[in-house]
């Protein structure tokens, strides 16, 4: 379904007409052409849905063999079963026919059910039953894919024609060409059985040693870019900081039992807290308090600038006299009042630390998403009593910090049941799984009933599953998202607005921030819905792989057991989703692009 | 000086520019001049100037000295800086535009002004230009009188004709356009070595266990099952101990540690430059300016002359320490009778993984062609004729979009189950088509209102003739590059299929049915499936990465960029000209009497 078949993008004709009274329209005129177009899309879609199951249907029809297993029987009344076969799936039928009962069974909302491997089970209860475990497979992959994609993509824009660049490019090529069953099963090699033989006796090797910290060292200063020599002052940092970080780990043992601890949260959250002022509103110099009562000339004159006291004549002095003292320490707070609030949020997390872990004690899913969102509610709160005259962006970025920092709360407690998780006698020391989604027995065993809620270990052992098919899911598909998002962002930085937002003299932040990324962003949002749409399809190598059962098992399953509806089932669902997306994307694309109207 | 913004880069001065006819070349042009009309519009940058220059509203030679001093990027090396620019370059590299304009150079054609503001690359060109005293002709073009004659503008008014797009057309005259994206193709390091690297694949594959009439000089085939060599198969392939070939190890001793001594050197000494307090302020100044493809930072000449020391020795460190390596790996690599290893009933791993990677190759080309044809064929018809049979094909081609490729692909690799690949290959084509009958519909839709074609029309060529003669050679470049990158997708679309065991099956073989057929062995066999999928990996990429030239030589609008090692020669031949006083032009060290000021362009006041 292109889109520029039925979504015009010509330019609408204006015309000037002299001013005239606002006529009344009711809402159904003006809903009128939306919902044509919606019509028409979906008719449309229909009919594309339609051919598409009739194509699928007549290949499995003629793909699948039914009598398989009958065929290389010895049974001495093998004619009579091959009989009953026939008269099971119809097959004197012809396939045309076939498929027209099965349209007719689905307009009735009768789907069939299993007649093999899957015999009496209806299909869209086994639909139900895989889509949950589909989604948690798949969903956390998606979303990390589309975030480090972006984040990837951006970061190689902004730093086009260099190494980090032409890197970032050459990876890309590399990730596109990568089988992805391959991958997974390296991750298997590597992600879990030579992982877990570390984890029993993590000693970095001496070449390791080197090698890490100065590759690490190598691409951060890539990343942060700037002059030759802040490039090799941030090469040298990173590069220390690596090689300490890794000694410490070896030597303290900590990845036996990775915990945060108060001073890690609090690290880290300011990590997020920093990151959010930078992105959000950038470290600012001291500027005078705001005093409605000056003429706005005098502090606008005065504003923004450091120093400038020295230089004033006599008339400054006095402008100077009039605005008050700043610099300073107060000058500084008042310039930074949501970095005050992010970084005060932090510390009153951290502090409650110890309420923190009673809390979260006994806690269940509910009681955690509770939690999170009171402490969202205080680092709004916090953000509001630093007030200033943006109190909304501190109250914004104060929460935002509030919840990384729950987030680094809520991960550095699930790793406290790290080192019980793997003494369990079915997990037996190697924590990072390659099969399935669960560790059975370990949501039964006593160990874990005897503790106050088996939640922690369960989301551990979740996650502990989840990992590895999750990246070798990033790794395939977050290329075409870092390509997608660099293509898109080189070009907005060559647009008009662009240049006129850095000749007012805008911060090359906010130019990147809010005139760029937004822009960027809006190419991205005609692929994502898609994606999300695809998703239900489950990852069918994937899963094949980490023993998932997921959607994508459940075909490769049917498609050996000649389940054809089940088959047909599974692409009715995903076939559905993806006409859906087409239509979202189309929405989107009118919703976020003013020129494109959807009636035309 | 860290609190401040640097300035924004001159391209973006020259925004405001309505014309050229005066220049602030020099400081005694800013001198005088209204405070706002040589600073920015941005209150920063007035704040800090202002502060610094007591808030006066007229700058004094002292004042101008003192910003000058403080933002060093803002002083020049006459000509040095906006001369630097991709347009001055011929391929070789060579300073073509050299110094257009100035006094000593003889009087050359500069451009049009029109060009110059346009994109502001040549902005600093005509300041220079201009500071060297050159005039306007009429208000789109100027020259620069020189010694000796004089000589107009001769540049037409056509498209493209700035000194870039004139160095551009030169290097393209009297060649056809398939020539031409020939020569670009070439020019695409990445595409070629992909390309070597493709041929080293496929005559191996082809060569070693033989194809068809190619005889192969691998003892072994894939269905040979000689006794297992190496306990569990183990591979053969290994790299010795140094001297373990009867070499003489203290060569390879000595070569390593020269290389190494030659790394560390050129490593300090690298560092040296870039931390010593040698380094110039306008180094750190202008690392925005690196953005300006082409551009050199200005060094001081010692740290200049250090630095390309230094290269050079890093470079020579370098290409001992691979000369080195290779030796040894020469020398000491010894491959035995089954280099990949052997799986649990003694298979060759090679010749199983040079068997897949015959045919997953055939599969490969066999996809891409066909795919090709069938999307050429659909996209063709439905954009030439539009209307009914339009809708007809395109709502199709939905139809085939909306089944998962893996999906339709197992379907279909099912029905044709374990047949021969090139069976499966033609299955799999059938799907694969979408997205280049697509494209070849949006070509066709756009051709087809061309007046070559309403030409061919009026003289009476049919439909297919109009169809297949005139529009599609206009639609090759996008058709070639697409059924490359449609080919690196069907290695991996028959490979997954493969693993999944509904491509090709036992016995047969393909890369990806070798990892699967090995998938339960990873642990205690794990050689058997790293080689099959390296093999796959290494295809793809190849394809890709020629796709890729494939692209950027169709491209209309690719540049050409001198690399920087280019320039760093022009530079080099540059100043052993000046030193052998050819150009009476001596290179000027920034702290001149008389700096020339670009970054403070006087027609700021608009």
């Amino acid at each position: 379904m292109s889109t520029a078949t039925l979504v015009e993008t010509e330019q609408p004709v204006e015309v000037e007409t002299l001013p005239v009274a606002p006529q009344k329209v009711s809402w159904f005129k003006h809903a009128m052409p939306t919902v044509a177009f919606l019509g028409r899309r979906l008719l449309s879609a229909a009919i594309v849905l339609l051919g598409a199951t009739f194509i699928v249907f007549m290949a499995l029809s003629y793909a699948l063999d039914f009598l398989e297993d009958l065929r290389l029987s010895t049974d001495p009344n093998v004619e009579l079963l091959i009989a009953q076969r026939i008269e099971l799936l119809n097959l004197d039928t012809p396939p045309f026919i076939r498929y027209f009962q099965w349209l007719g069974g689905v307009l009735t909302g009768n789907f069939g059910e299993g007649w093999n491997q899957f015999r009496g089970q209806g299909v869209l209860s086994m639909l139900a039953a895989r889509i949950p475990s589909t989604i948690q497979l798949v969903l956390a992959a998606t979303i990390g894919a589309i975030l480090f994609g972006v984040l990837v993509g951006i970061v190689s824009a902004l730093r086009q024609y260099t190494r980090f660049d032409y890197g970032v490019t050459f990876m890309s090529f590399v990730l596109f060409s990568l089988p992805s069953f391959w991958v997974a099963v390296l991750l298997k090699t590597w992600g879990a059985i030579g992982f877990n033989a570390f984890l029993n006796n993590p000693q970095f090797s001496v070449p390791v040693l080197i090698l890490v910290p100065l590759l690490l060292g190598g691409l951060w200063s890539a990343i942060v870019g700037g002059t030759r020599r802040s490039r090799w002052i941030t090469f040298a940092i990173a590069t220390l900081a690596t090689l300490i970080a890794m000694l410490l780990f070896a030597f303290t043992g900590w990845l036996q039992n990775p915990t945060l601890g108060p001073a890690g949260i609090t690290v880290l959250g300011l990590g997020v807290a920093m990151a959010l002022v930078g992105l959000m509103v950038g470290f600012n110099k001291p500027r005078p308090e705001f005093n409605p009562d000056l003429p706005a000339s005098a502090v606008g004159s005065a504003s923004d600038s450091a120093g400038i006291t020295e230089s004033l004549d006599s008339d400054g002095a006095d402008v100077a006299a009039r605005v008050g003292r700043f610099g300073g320490l107060r000058g500084w707070i008042s310039a930074n009042r949501a970095l005050c609030a992010a970084v005060s949020t932090v510390l009153a997390i951290a502090l409650l630390y110890i309420p923190f872990q009673f809390a979260f004690f006994t806690a269940g899913l509910a009681r955690v998403l509770l939690l999170a969102l009171a402490t969202v509610v205080l680092g709004v709160l916090i953000g509001w009593l630093w007030g200033g005259f943006d109190r909304r962006l501190s109250m914004r970025i104060a929460g935002l910090t509030a919840l990384g920092t729950f987030f680094f709360l809520f991960v550095d407690r699930v790793l406290q049941m790290w080192q019980f998780y793997g003494s369990l006698s079915q997990v037996a020391g190697r924590p990072i799984s390659t099969i399935g989604s669960q560790t059975p027995g370990v949501r039964t065993s006593a160990a874990v009933a005897a503790l106050g809620t088996p939640f922690w270990v369960t989301t551990l052992d979740s996650f502990t599953h989840v990992i590895l098919p999750t990246i070798a899911l990033v790794l395939i598909s977050f290329a075409s998202y870092t390509r997608y998002t660099r293509a898109s962002m080189l070009e907005v930085m060559n647009q008009d607005y662009i240049r006129t937002a850095r000749a007012k003299g805008l911060p090359e932040r906010v130019v990147t921030v809010r005139h760029a990324f937004r822009n960027a962003l809006i190419p991205l949002a005609t692929i994502i819905p898609l994606d999300f749409a695809g998703l239900l399809g489950g990852a069918v190598i994937t899963e094949q792989i980490f023993g998932w059962s997921g959607m994508g098992n459940l075909f490769i399953t049917s498609i050996r057991a000649q389940e054809i509806n089940m088959i047909m089932g599974y692409f009715l669902l995903i076939g559905t989703m993806l006409v859906i997306g087409t239509i979202v994307v189309d929405f989107i694309y009118a919703l976020v692009d003013p020129r494109i109207r959807v009636n035309a | 000086m860290s609190n401040i913004e640097p300035l924004p880069d001159p391209r973006e001065l020259h925004q405001y520019a309505d014309s050229l006819e005066t220049s602030a070349g020099h400081v005694e042009d800013i001198v005088g001049r209204d405070l706002d009309s040589v600073l920015l519009p941005d209150d920063e940058q007035r704040d800090y100037y202002g502060s610094r220059l007591d808030e006066t509203d007229t700058l004094t030679a002292e004042d101008a000295q003192a910003v000058l001093d403080d933002e060093p990027g803002l002083v020049e090396e006459p000509y040095g800086r906006h001369l630097r620019q991709t347009g001055d370059f011929d391929a070789e590299g060579y300073e073509y535009a050299q110094a257009p304009g100035f006094p000593d150079d003889g009087s050359r054609v500069v451009g049009r002004a029109a060009d110059f503001d346009q994109d502001g690359w040549a902005g600093g060109f005509a300041d220079a230009a201009l500071a060297g005293g050159a005039a306007f002709v009429d208000d789109t073009a100027f020259v620069a009188p020189a010694p000796g004659a004089v000589e107009t503008l001769v540049m037409d008014d056509s498209a493209g004709n700035s000194v870039e797009n004139a160095i551009e057309l030169r290097e393209v005259a009297g060649l056809s356009q398939s020539r031409i994206v020939f020569r670009r193709f070439l020019r695409h390091r990445g595409a070629m070595v992909a390309l070597a690297v493709l041929i080293g694949v496929i005559l191996l594959a082809a060569t070693s266990i033989g194809w068809g009439p190619i005889p192969g000089w691998y003892p072994w085939t894939h269905t040979s099952m000689p006794p297992i060599a190496n306990p569990g198969g183990r591979p053969t392939m290994y790299l010795s101990a140094l001297g373990d070939a009867g070499s003489p190890v203290i060569w390879y001793l000595l070569a390593a540690l020269i290389g190494l001594a030659l790394l560390a050197a050129a490593i300090a000494a690298l560092m040296s430059v870039f931390v010593s307090k040698e380094e110039t302020a306008a180094q750190l100044r202008s690392a925005d300016d690196e953005e300006w493809v082409g551009y050199h930072a200005p060094l001081t000449p010692r740290a200049d002359r250090l630095h390309n020391l230094a290269r050079a020795i890093f470079r020579w460190g370098l290409l001992a320490a691979a000369l080195a390596g290779l030796a040894y790996l020469f020398t000491h690599l010894h491959f035995g009778s089954h280099p990949f290893g052997q799986d649990n009933i003694g298979r060759d791993g090679f010749a199983r993984v040079m068997r897949g990677t015959q045919q997953s190759l055939t599969i490969m080309v066999i996809i891409g062609a066909l795919a090709t044809l069938i999307g050429v064929i659909f996209g063709s018809i439905s954009g030439y004729f539009r209307g009914h049979v339009d809708n007809v094909i395109m709502r199709f081609t939905d139809m085939v979009i909306a089944i998962p490729t893996i999906v339709l692909g197992a379907i279909l690799g099912v029905m044709v189950g374990g047949a021969s690949p090139a069976l499966l290959a033609f299955a799999l084509s059938f799907m694969v088509w979408t997205g280049m009958a697509r494209l070849v519909r949006a070509q066709f839709l756009a051709l087809r209102e061309q007046e070559f074609v309403d030409a061919a029309r009026v003289a009476g060529a049919s439909h297919f003739r109009i169809m297949f003669k005139h529009i599609l050679p206009n639609a090759v470049g996008i058709i070639i590059v697409n059924s490359t990158l449609l080919m690196a997708s069907a290695i991996l679309l028959e490979t997954s299929l493969s693993f999944l065991g509904f491509g090709i099956t036992s016995p047969d073989v393909s890369l990806g049915q070798i990892i699967n057929e090995y998938q339960a062995a990873f642990t205690t066999r794990p050689w058997l499936f790293w080689w099959p999928g390296l093999f796959i990996v290494t295809i793809a990429l190849c394809v890709n990465f020629i796709g890729d030239g494939l692209r950027d030589a169709f491209d209309p609008r690719q540049r050409r960029i001198p690399t920087a090692r280019a320039l760093a020669r022009a530079d080099a031949r540059k100043a052993a000209k000046v030193a052998r006083g050819i150009v009476g032009r001596p290179a000027a060290p920034p702290t001149t009497a008389i700096p020339v000021v670009t970054a403070i362009p006087e027609h700021l006041d608009v």
